[in-house]
This record gives C-alpha cells, structure tokens and sequence, in this order.
C-alpha cells in the first residue's frame, strides 16, 4: 500500500521536475533563438516556399483589446492570410489593455508568446535587450517594399534597441486638447485655436467653472495620468533621464512650474478633485467639463461614441508656454508588433508584421487606437476625410493637431522600475494638492524616491 | 484484534486502511505539485534576485534586509492592512451575527431574505467592486441625493481620509457568507436550553448572552480565522477601486506585493515578501489559537 503512494508521489514529482526543466529549457530558447537567428532565417526563407503552396500551418497573434472589439482588424487579417499563406490558421491572444505588461510577462517567463507580439514603446522596457524579441533588420533590408524612411525618424529609431530592431511601428498616441463647444457658446467664449498659449489657457479654465456641487461645470478635465502631462511639459530636462537611469526633480525649473501649474488647476477648483483617474462617470464626456487633456487617436471613436450628439466638440493643439518659448510636450507611447524570439516561422511573422505597419486597409483598422505613423497614410487624402473608422457621418474634428503635435513628443516608460516612480509622482502629486507637501518638500521627495528606485533597480541588474 | 479494530464494515464490504491511503494519494500527488513544489520554489527564489525572465540569481538575505530596512512602503503597507483588518472583521463578523440571529426568528420572507443577504457572496468580486466603483463615484445617484441632503458628499474613494471607509463598507456589504455559517450554527444550538432558561426567568438578552453566544464560539472562532486571513491577503478590492490611493491610503500588503512581482519585474523580492505574510498569518493565527481556551466553548469539554 505504501508502496502505491510513494509511486503516486514519485510520479507527481517527476512531472513536476519535468515542467520546471521544460520551462528552464524554453526559456534558455528564448535566450538562444537571437543568437542562432541567422539559421533560423535561413531556414524559414527554405520554408518560405512550401508556405506559398498552401502547407498548412499556424500563426498566432497576441495583443490587448477582445474579440467583438477586434473583428474587423481580424478580417483585415484572414483577408491577407488567404491572399498570402492560404491554409495557414490564425490564433489570437487577446487580453485588457491594462493587464498586458503582465500578460507578456507571463508569456516571456513560461515560454509561450505568440509569434506576433502587439508591443508599444512605453511597456518594452523590461523585456528588451534581453533575448525575447526576433531582431527583424536583415528582413527590412533584404526587403525592398520596406524602407525605414517609411515613417518619421523619431518613431522609428524608439524600436531600435541594443539587440537591433524588434519590431515596426504601426500608430502613435499623444496628447491634444478637446474641448465642448456647447459650454463655451454658453459662456459666449471663442474657440480656442491651435496658436494659443498656456496664459489663455488657465484664462479659459477660469471662466469656463462655474456652478457648485454635483451641478458644476469645470475648466478643464485631466484625463490619463497627471504625471504624463508634468513629467516633459516644457521638454529638457525631463522629469528622469531613461537612458541615463537620473532623476532631475531637484533644480528643475521647468518641472517644478509644470506641477506648480497643474496642482493650481486642482487647487482652484478648476478641475474635479478625482486624481489619478478614480472617476469612472467618464469625465470629459458628462458634458460637465469646458476643456479635456486627452489621448488623441485617428477616429475618436471611442469618444464620438460616448459622446454621441449631446454636445458638439473639437481638437485643438496643446498650449504654447510664452515662459519656456515651447508648446506643450506630452508623452508619447508608439504601438506597433514585433516578433517574438521563440516564433517558429519568423519569416511569415515578419510578412505579417509588415502587412500590418504598411497596409492602408490595416492601418485604418488601426486607427481607433492612434494616430496613423505612415507618412504615406497619414499624408493621404483618404486618412484626413476618415472621421468614424468606416463611417463618413463621424465629427470632422480637427485632424491635423495631432499630427503636428507629433513634434512636441516625449517618450515614456510605464512599465518596470519606471512605474514604481511613476506610481511615487501620483502619491507626491496628490499629497501636494491635498496640502500634505509644500511645492519644495514635494520635489525633494521625489528625488530621493525616484533616486532609491533606480538604486534598486542598479542593484537588482548588478548595474 | 487490533487488526479487525483498523477494519470497518460498510454495506457488506470490508475497508482495509490502505484504501484510504489509496483514494487519498491522488490528492497528496495534487498538493505536491500545485501547492508544496511551488511554495518551495517560492521559498528558494525568495533568496534571489530574479525578474522572472532569467535565471533566479542567489543573494542570499538580501531580499529580507531589503524589505526591513530599506522599503518604506512594507512597514506601511503592513500597518493599512492591519489598520484594515482591525475595522473590517469585526465589523464582518458583527453584522454576520445580527443578521444571522435576525434570520433565525420564524417571521415571512425569511427565506427570501436570507438569500437576499448571501447574494453578493455568489456574484464575481470583480464585478461587484466594479459596480462599487461606480456607486462612489461624484456623480452616482448616492452622491447625487447625499449632496442634495447635506450640500456636499464624501469623495468615497478620492478623499484619503473616506477611502478606508469604504474599503470597510465592501467588506461589510459581503457578510453574506459569514452570516450564512453563523446561521446554521445557531440552528444547531438545543431548544432544551432555552426552554429551561426561560423557565428560570432569563430575558431575551440573557439567553443570547449566556446560551447561544457561549454555544456558537466554535463557530465564530472558525469565521474569524477565515476572515483574518482574507483582511490579511486583501488584494483585488484596493486594486479595482483606486489602484491603492489616493495618497497610498489603501495601499495595501497584497498591493504592495503585487506591484513588486507584475510592474515592477523585482519577482525575488515579492517572493519574500509573500513568505513574511504567511509568517505573519501564521504567527496570528498560532495566537489566535492559543488564545481560544480562554473563550471559545467546546461542548465536549463539559463533564
């Protein structure tokens, strides 16, 4: 009898070895596949023609939003496969945007990411340069559809890292201003234009509040992260320096005004008292706020959507700082794919990958979550008249403010050791609203938070 | 003898002991592999510096020196959780006991109210604190008709000084559970007692207070474990509802650990840290036990 437990027991053991050994073993691949990538490409270009004969295989894809939300990128998607590797199966993966660092984590550590990865520039950072990408630039350079002057420089050179170039960018999603007409007709203020300047601005938030309680209608509505807009809203020096792993809250002038400015909003009551997006009624599109600092995307969907017809609206350019002689910088995330450095076909991968950073029927399905990075696509008649995804009777919003605001753009981090500081800077931030920190006490904690983090994350790495 | 003693007759048939050991081994195999093998992996990791992609790499104490001498926020986020603890079970345990003694009387609709009061203990957390989210909210039909009554209403969950508050009132909200164990246990307290109490002349308060609450401390004992250990592990509440502010003000342990292992990629480090809350809840829960002689009331010890 003990005999048939302890071989019961032995059994459960030895599988649970033999998992622990595979996961070593895949991610000891994922390591390796970077450096013996050059066979493997030469093996998937011999495969490259029996793909082209309709051998069946499978491709699969992994990235944030759900299914019913994704249904037309993925018809986009079986189009391209049927005209390109008939018999091929599409998989996705698909999980909520917020979840989805974890959910490449989770991928990277068990060895099981698909072979195309959605990835975005301010999430890469734990994962890169650290073997879990497919380096694609021997493809883009034997490829002569592609070109890496397709899309502006700036953009482009946020996907190239120490192992080379992990993937192509596909939209972009930065900052503008929205703003609800009906309120200002009602208060009988004239729209603000692309040239205006951050004095008009407070000016606006000022005379755009009024009202008290649940009835009051508010300057300006602060949506995404606080820290976002203070971090690089007068450009250099930034909040903290990436690529030198420095925290510059101490002696930065420019940070300081920019917090100074945006605590001012709270502290005058210019805007709600919910910080760090705990208001889930959806602020700007209540209707109770005159002004919005928002993440602009191609279509606006989402909003014309929420919105629908209870009040007209449009976009309009941040601020210019006549202090600082700049507009407004805002952070600026780049979405795009990359391929994954356990993908078993990397060549079919990449013929994806492509497909989807250049094809305009893709890019347009795209559009709903940025701004298009194309220059073609984005220069071409068809993106500037496209105000609703496919729907011509969408609002004709100003589509040209995010284009040009593409010049006043920061990269971010949100994901890593960034986000604990991030996460400091809401708590710093909020604390000095709420009167806790005076303005100098604030910037001190930041530093010395900011700085112990990066120590950290020094030691962790052995930096 | 002893050997026929070991033997049990059922329906015809003879149980020999290493039947038991028989049906029992599948789930020794499971606890080995999905309970034992993970925790010590955890354990060894604990040791390490790891970001979950490579290899763990051994530095011994560190981790621990770490978290003791280094993290502000372990020390505060052990102290919300506490404070958490310390307003939610009680307050738990309270109205579980209220309503379960309310719900014992014979009176019409008890049953539809006894299911009434369990419900938010079947619906997914998840979507329950969502929903809550939305009933603190500054422009929720709540806030709406507290401003109209008293010209201003709380920031639930954006005011640091409410956001605790709140935190208690979810918890509060789901007694359901509890009130459901406590209720089957005041079924199984003896008429006899109270017939012969009230011959004595004992008040209503009198008998709750000397019959059933003496004769239902098992009970209450065992929901209070479960509920200590749940405060202690408070996770997905904070979370859903404001990510653990404003101002940090429910950032909780579990927050905490969470945060280190899946944002901030330090997976050696939260592996430590989950181990000193086991210790933690351990260490609780060893005087919780040690403490019951002096109150919880074991039937079985009356001669």
């Amino acid at each position: 009898m003990k005999k048939s437990i302890i071989l019961v027991c032995g059994i459960g053991m030895i599988m649970a070895a033999a998992g622990c050994t595979a996961g070593q073993r895949g991610q000891e691949t994922a390591g390796q596949v970077n450096s013996e990538q050059q066979t493997s490409v030469e093996k998937s270009e011999e495969q490259g023609a029996s793909d082209k004969e309709g051998s069946s295989r499978k491709l699969t894809l992994g990235r944030w939003g759900n299914e019913s939300q994704l249904a037309g990128f993925e018809q986009s998607i079986q189009g391209w496969v049927d005209e390109k590797y008939p018999g091929t199966k599409m998989e996705y993966s698909y999980c909520d945007g917020n979840e989805y660092p974890t959910k490449l984590q989770v991928w990277f550590s068990s060895g099981t990411s698909p072979d195309v990865i959605r990835n975005t520039t301010d999430i890469m950072y734990p994962f890169k340069n650290k073997g879990m990408f497919y380096d694609i630039t021997e493809f883009v350079e034997n490829d002569p559809e592609v070109s890496l002057d397709m899309w502006p420089e700036g953009i482009i050179n946020l996907w190239k890292t120490e192992e080379g170039l992990i993937g192509l960018p596909v939209c972009q999603v930065s900052y503008c201003i929205v703003y609800n007409k009906d309120i200002f007709d009602k208060a009988g203020l004239p729209y603000p234009e692309d040239d205006w300047t951050e004095a008009e601005f407070l000016e606006l938030c000022e005379k755009l509040t009024s009202g008290e309680g649940v009835d009051k209608t508010y300057g300006v509505w602060l949506g995404g992260w606080v820290t976002e807009y203070m971090r690089s809203l007068y450009g250099e020096p930034l909040l903290y320096d990436t690529d030198n792993l420095k925290m510059q809250a101490e002696g930065n002038e420019k940070f300081r005004d920019a917090m100074e400015m945006f605590a001012s909003l709270y502290k005058n009551g210019y805007t709600s008292n919910e910080i760090n997006q705990t208001q889930t009624s959806g602020g700007f599109v209540t209707g109770q706020y005159a002004m919005a600092v928002m993440q602009v995307t191609g279509t606006m969907n989402d909003l014309q959507t929420s919105i629908g017809d209870r009040f007209d609206w449009d976009i309009v350019q941040l601020p210019y700082s006549e202090t600082y002689q700049t507009t407004w910088n805002s952070n600026v995330r780049i979405n795009g794919y990359s391929i994954s450095s356990q993908c078993k076909n990397p060549e079919m991968a990449y013929e994806l990958v492509k497909y989807l950073a250049t094809n305009e029927s893709a890019l347009g399905a795209e559009a709903s979550a940025g701004v298009p990075v194309l220059n073609s696509f984005v220069e071409s008649e068809g993106y500037l008249n496209d105000y609703y995804g496919y729907d011509a009777n969408g609002v004709q919003f100003n589509k040209m403010a995010p284009l040009v605001m593409e010049q006043f753009v920061q990269p971010y981090e949100f994901a890593g050791f960034w986000s604990e500081i991030n996460d400091n800077i809401k708590v710093v931030f909020d604390s000095y609203v709420n009167g806790v920190y005076s303005l100098d006490q604030a910037i001190e904690e930041l530093q010395n938070t900011g700085e112990n983090a990066i120590n950290n994350y020094k030691v962790e790495n052995g930096l | 003898m002893v050997k026929n003693q070991e033997k049990k007759v059922k329906h015809g048939g003879i149980y020999k002991e290493s039947d038991f050991f028989k049906f029992v081994s599948l789930w020794i195999a499971g606890f080995f592999l999905f309970t034992m093998i993970p925790m010590g992996y955890s354990l060894y990791t604990s040791f390490t510096s790891w970001d979950g992609l490579r290899r763990p790499v051994w530095t011994g104490l560190v981790n621990y020196e770490k978290a003791f001498l280094k993290d502000p926020m372990f020390i505060k986020s052990i102290l919300i959780t506490l404070k958490y603890t310390i307003y939610a079970v009680p307050v738990n345990m309270v109205i579980a006991l209220l309503l379960a003694v309310l719900l014992n009387r014979r009176m019409p609709g008890r049953d539809v109210f006894r299911a009434i009061f369990y419900l938010p203990a079947v619906i997914s957390g998840v979507a329950m604190y969502i929903a809550w989210q939305f009933i603190f909210d500054r422009a929720s039909f709540m806030n709406y008709s507290i401003a109209k009554l008293f010209r201003s209403a709380p920031g639930w969950i954006t005011d640091p000084k409410w956001s605790m508050t709140s935190l208690v009132l979810i918890n509060a909200f789901t007694s359901g559970s509890s009130m459901l164990i406590i209720l089957a246990a005041l079924q199984g307290v003896s008429t006899d007692y109270y017939e012969v109490a009230e011959l004595d002349g004992a008040r209503p308060w009198q008998r709750f207070l000397y019959i059933t609450l003496p004769l239902i401390t098992p009970t209450l004992f065992y929901v209070l474990i479960m509920q200590l250990i749940a405060a202690l592990q408070i996770f997905t509440q904070p979370y859903i509802l404001t990510k653990g502010g404003p101002m940090n003000s429910i950032y909780t342990y579990g927050l905490h650990l969470y945060n280190q292992a899946f944002r901030y990629k330090y997976f050696g480090y939260a592996s430590c840290l989950s181990w000193i809350l086991f210790l933690l809840m351990m260490g609780i829960t060893i005087f919780l036990f040690k403490t019951s002689k002096l109150w919880v009331f074991y039937c079985e010890e009356v001669d």
